[in-house]
Parts: structure tokens; sequence; C-alpha cells
């Protein structure tokens, strides 16, 4: 019998990697980002280097004021200034590797992340979501560098209270005269901040308390599903406006008590993914090789349930975010003068006909951003699902 | 290599095993009374059919069952290198485990870790066991599976399983497995999952590395063929104990349980072909409720007067034992 070596089946090249190197592709990228890519034909790709490149660029030069006084100013402007920088040279070097990935063909190392990435860039409207995403959290961190005017400046109440849109208020004024779109452009940040930060706990919370369950099994298992079922049985609205009655409305509290109520589902999902993990055979080759417990959830069983979390924390922030406008709507959420959508929309209903922008915007804003959310959970589903991959 | 690793010195000492389980339906004896010894250097083959309680047998030597359902029964002995691994610390069996003895598994598609890249997880062990950094960790892998004959390993050993065959999974497992140099390897049908001729290569690199690493091997297995290809004793178990030992030449030779001489008979067969193959009717029984008396009572066409009372292990010579009354007359 002989003993040569199997053949082995050459992953396929993707589209992209496959397309040919322009000479001085590296060094048209140093130029302007984006301009290899866009010369090589990908439109998609060269569009949003260039885009980034040059919207900070625009912002550095319009508002080099602002910019210069950020290193001074407090820690939102800061990390203002971070972001432009950081998404400055992020444009530039994501070019250059660009170029330097389709130099070599990509078959060694790819992983079913990398398999999944590429089945979502396929998924057009998953990607116009990701885009929005992606653009609303660079608009949010770079507010105080764009927005026209300072969202709680009120100005003359005589001449600018109640203004439709206007040059100087583009998204006209409230009826405090205060700016819309600064708010709006400040609400951002509130609102995807929250989203953002409470899924993020709840996530963190679920996939620990579900991989301890799943992997243990009997008596810790069902203690941590029973307190699962316990939480998951309080209505939730209710229970969030019984808290927050109770403390002082703030940021902090609808974050945390937004955080620890998510998460049961987290944990139900990962529960599930571990139960059918760990009776796969490296499960049981890790406890073989001697790997501690801990490891092995950790770095075994944790990664390879992640997939269906992503999707639901993904979906989750977008209703996070819906909630979270719920509450403000109700006054239970952020107070004012601080914006947040909800507050606005809130705000704006008893005007609705007079000054139907003070409304408007902000529910747009909620509503293309939660589809946005939804559109890319979405996508990430059937991309990180094999069953669903052709 | 140490002194217990010289050919014939006892390394692995099984005695009077029972690992039952506790079930809603009854008490499983799944491992009931099993006795055997693996030499250093030597290929220990333990055959039977689905049911019998070899992988059972496998499990508890490494610790590896979950306690409960799984109880190893009080007066059961597994000494390793005379230490007795029965009650030893989780601590203690973690070192061992990887360390000293490694295992793998039937399955090369689902044991590997799909989300890490080949060289990161036969590099963990080293990591973990050795306390290697990662690059010297890297260098070791790639010489790993050079040695288990994987081509190209500096390519290979940054690649996902799912780009590996399932012959080339089997050969990262065993690279894996032998990482930490470990004295006795336990394989767990290795070869059932692969295609012939892979499993020709996997078994031939088996007894390569056996002897170039001077460890000793384990193998679990329901192919004879497979027996007979690599092994030098072999224990034969049937409904949770052993119903014969003898070295490879004797139980193909001269079987004398029954239930050896069925396996044997329903082995194709090349002097005879066109011959229907022959099988052992019926099925092992439920280890909850096994037959009184001999166990293959009800599948043995020799059964008769004298089958119906226990069978006790009837010792033939060195080595060479049969679980069959008829042996002695």
């Amino acid at each position: 019998m002989s003993r040569g070596p199997e053949t082995v089946v050459e992953q396929p090249v993707s589209g992209y990697a496959a397309s040919a190197r322009r000479p001085g592709g590296r060094g048209l990228s140093a130029v302007l980002p984006g301009l290899p890519q866009l010369l090589g034909g990908r439109w998609g790709t060269g569009a949003m280097a260039l885009l980034t490149w040059l919207g900070m660029g625009l912002i550095l030069a319009a508002r080099s004021d602002r910019v210069l006084a950020a290193t001074a100013g407090g820690w939102d402007q800061r990390v203002a200034l971070a972001t432009l920088l950081l998404a400055l040279l992020a444009s530039w070097i994501w070019s250059w590797r660009e170029v330097a990935e389709a130099d070599r063909l990509k078959t060694v190392g790819v992983s079913q992340w990398d398999l999944a990435v590429r089945a979502f860039s396929k998924n057009r409207t998953a990607v116009a979501g990701m885009i929005v995403i992606v653009g609303l959290y660079l608009v949010a961190l770079l507010t105080p560098f764009i927005a026209p005017h300072d969202p709680n400046t009120q100005y003359d109440l005589l001449t600018n209270r109640l203004v439709g849109m206007s040059a100087e208020h583009p998204l006209g004024t409230d009826q405090f005269a205060r700016d819309v779109l600064s708010r709006l452009l400040y609400g951002a940040r509130i609102s995807l901040s929250i989203g953002f930060v409470a899924v993020g706990i709840s996530v963190t919370i679920g996939t620990l308390l579900g991989a301890i369950a799943g992997f243990f099994g009997g008596f810790i298992d069902g203690a941590i599903m029973r307190f699962v079922d316990m939480v998951i049985s309080f209505p939730r609205l209710i229970l969030l406006i019984t808290i927050i009655a109770i403390f002082e409305p703030s940021i902090f509290l609808i974050i945390t008590v937004l955080g620890l109520t998510l998460w049961p589902s987290t944990a139900r999902i990962v529960r599930g993914e571990v139960l059918s993990l760990r009776e796969r055979e490296f499960v049981q080759a890790a406890e073989a090789l001697g790997y501690p417990k801990k490891r092995i959830i950790l770095r075994h069983l944790i990664p390879n349930a992640l997939a269906p979390v992503i999707v639901a924390a993904t979906l989750g922030i977008g209703n996070t975010i819906v909630l979270e406008a719920g509450l403000s709507f109700l006054g239970l959420g952020v107070q004012p003068p601080t914006p947040s959508w909800g507050t606005m929309v809130a705000a704006g209903r008893n005007n609705l006909l007079g000054a139907w922008w003070l409304s408007t915007f902000p529910g747009l804003a909620i509503v293309f951003t939660v589809l946005s959310f939804n559109l890319v959970g979405d996508g990430l589903r059937d991309a990180l699902d094999p069953r669903l991959r052709s | 290599m140490s002194d217990a690793q010289t050919a014939g010195a006892s390394l692995l000492a099984v005695s009077d095993l029972r690992t039952w389980f506790h079930t809603d339906q009854g008490v499983a004896r799944a491992v009931d009374g099993v006795s055997f010894e693996v030499r250093g250097r030597e290929t220990l083959g333990i055959v039977g059919e689905s049911g019998c309680g070899k992988t059972v047998t496998s499990l508890s030597v490494l610790g590896l069952l979950p306690q409960p359902p799984a109880k190893i029964q009080e007066g059961s002995s597994i000494r390793f290198e005379g230490e007795e691994l029965v009650g030893a610390s989780t601590k203690r069996m973690r070192a061992l485990r990887g360390n000293e003895i490694s295992m793998i598994f039937q399955e090369p598609m689902s044991s590997l870790n799909p989300v890490y890249k080949v060289g990161d997880q036969i590099g963990e062990a080293l990591r973990l066991h050795r306390g290697m950094n990662k690059r010297a960790s890297r260098a070791e892998a790639v010489r790993l599976l050079t040695e288990v004959g994987i081509p190209e390993p500096d390519r290979r050993v940054d690649e996902y399983p799912h780009q590996l065959s399932g012959g080339m999974r089997q050969r990262v497992m065993i690279a894996m497995a032998l990482s930490c140099e470990p004295q006795l390897l336990i394989a767990d049908e290795p070869t059932t999952a692969l295609d012939v001729t892979i499993q020709a290569q996997i078994l031939e690199l088996l007894a390569s590395l056996r002897d170039s690493h001077g460890m000793a091997v384990l193998l679990i297995t329901h192919d004879l063929g497979v027996v007979a290809e690599v092994c030098d004793r072999v224990v034969v178990m049937y409904a949770g104990q052993v119903v014969e030992t003898g070295t490879v030449h004797e139980i193909f030779q001269d079987p004398q349980h029954p239930y050896t001489r069925g396996l044997l008979d329903s082995l194709p067969s090349v002097d005879d072909p066109g011959q229907r193959l022959r099988s052992i009717p019926g099925t092992v029984p439920n280890p909850i409720a096994w037959p009184h008396g001999c166990r293959f009572k009800d599948r043995c066409s020799l059964a008769g007067p004298g089958c119906e009372k226990p069978q006790d292990l009837v010792e033939l010579g060195v080595d060479r034992a049969a679980r069959c009354w008829r042996v002695e007359s």
C-alpha cells in the first residue's frame, strides 16, 4: 500500500482577490485611498475608501478651528478627534492592504469567518445597512465637529422659535429656538451608544451564563435556566418603568437596566449551542488532551457558539434603540435638555401640525437606524449559517 | 524515554474494571470486570462489536466519563506506571491526559475545532503542558505535521480543519496526540470513518510512530483486519467482559471462544471467493439486563448444558485465556 499524500481540493479563489493587480497599485493607494480599486473596477470598495477619506478631509478643512480646539476640549471632543484621525488613517491603510491582498491569491487559512464575510458581502441590502450603520456611528462620534450649532443653545425666542428649514438651520428650530439638526446629531450619540453598550453588557452576561449552564449541565444548568425563566417572566417595560421611577432617571441607569434585562435570550441561545457542541468530538479531544474546563469553555465552546449570538446582538441593538426611544417618549429615559431621538419625538408631538419637522426627522432617524440593524442582522444570519450558504 | 518504556514492562494494568451507568431504566453494567495489561512499546487491540464496552473501557482509563451517570465501582483498579488512576484527583488526571496518555477519536470530521488553524490546535497542548511560547509551538507543529506525513506542512499549519481531507484531519489528530510525547496512545476506532486506502496509510503511520517514539498503543476496533495488521496481542470483549486473550497469531490461528470464531468467520475470505459472508445471529444484549449464565449463549451455535452458569476466564497459558467451559475439556 502506498503512503503517498492524499490529494487536496484547493479552495475556490474569491472574485475580488482574483482580479488582476495593476502595477503601481500600492503607490496609487498612497496618493489617494480607493484610487487603485476604482481604476481596477472595484467600485464599491474604492468608493468607500475614497468617500471616507474625502469626508474626513472635508471636516478637517471646514472645521479646522473646532478640530484644533478639541485637543484641549472635553472627553467627547477628544473622542471625536481620535475618530477623525483614525478614520483618515484607516482609509489609507485599508486601501493599501486591499491591494496587497489582491496581489497574493488567498488560498491558505480561509477561516469560516472569511467565508461568512464573503457571503455577507454578496448580500447587497445587508451591505447597504452595514454602510448606514458604520456611517451613523462615524457621524455620531464626529458630531462635535459636524453639528452646525450647540444642541442646547437657545437662540432668540422671538425670531427663531419654530422656524422652518433654512440655510442657517437646515432642519429648522424647535419651540425653544434650538437647532433641530444639531439636536438630532447629538441625539444619535445617545441613542446609538445606549443600544451598543446595553447589548454589549447583555451579550457578555448571557454568553457566559449560557455556556456555563450548557457545559456543566445538571444542577448548575437547572439553577441558571430557572433564573433565566424568572427574568424573562417579568414584563420588561413595566420592570424598566418601576426601576426608573424608583431611582433618578439617568443614561447610566437606563443602560444598566436594559443590559441586565436583555441577557436571558442570549443565554438560551448559547446554552442550546453549547449543548450540541459539547457532544462533538473536538470537545472530548480537548478534555483528552488535559485542557482545564475554563479553557474549554472560553476557547473551544464559546467561539463556536458565537454566530447566532452575533445575529441576535445585531437585532438586539435595533430593539434596544426602539425601547430607549419609547422610554424617552414617556419621559422616563434621557432627561431634557440632553437630546435623544425619543425625547425629540415626544417634544414635537404638540406642534405636529404647525412644525412637522420636529417629530418627523428624529422619527425617520429611528426608523432608518433600526431598519439598517435588522437588514444587517438578517444578512449576518444568512452569511453565518453554512446551510444557507450556497 | 523513561525506564517503563522498555519493551515488555507493564505500562497500564487494568484489573477488574467495572464501569456502571446509573440510568432511569436501571443500572447499565457497560464494563463488568475487565482486566488486561498494556506493556511498553506494544500494540494491544481490544476487539468486539458495538456495545461491548470497548469505548467505555478506554474512556474510563482517561477518566473522561461524566460522573454521574457513570460510576467506576469499588475494587476496580487502573494502574499507569504503578500509579492508581481510579480516584486520582482531577488535577492529576488533567496533567496526565495529553502529556502521558493521549487519545485519538473515530470521527476526524468533528474532532478538530473548526474555528482555529490546525497549527494553533497542535500547539495548544504544547503551550499548556510544556509552557512553550507561540513561535516555538508553531515550529514544533510544523515538525509534527511533517512527521505524520502531511505534505507542505508550512502551508497546512495555517489552514483550517475544513480545508483538509478526512485522512489529513486524522493525521492532524495524531500529531496533536503525539505533541507531548505520550507513553500510551489510545486509538478509539481511528480508521472506521476513513476509506480503505487511507485506513491502511493511517495504520502504517501509527505503527511506525509507535516504533520511533517508543510508545505503546491501545487500539480499539471492531475490525479484525485492522487487528491483524498492527497488533501484537488481542483482547476480545463481549457484553462488558473479556472473553478471550492471546497473541494475534493465537487468536487468528486457534480461536478458543465461540464468539471469537464467529468474528473470524464473518471476515471475507480470499481463499473462498463467491461464498456468502457468515454472520453471528442476533445483537449484543442490553447492558441493563445481561443474560444469566454465559452472556453469549443466546447467540452461540454450541450453546447447551453447561452454558447456563456464569463462565469464568480459563487460563490456557501465558497471556492466553478464554471465557468458555468447553475449552477445559
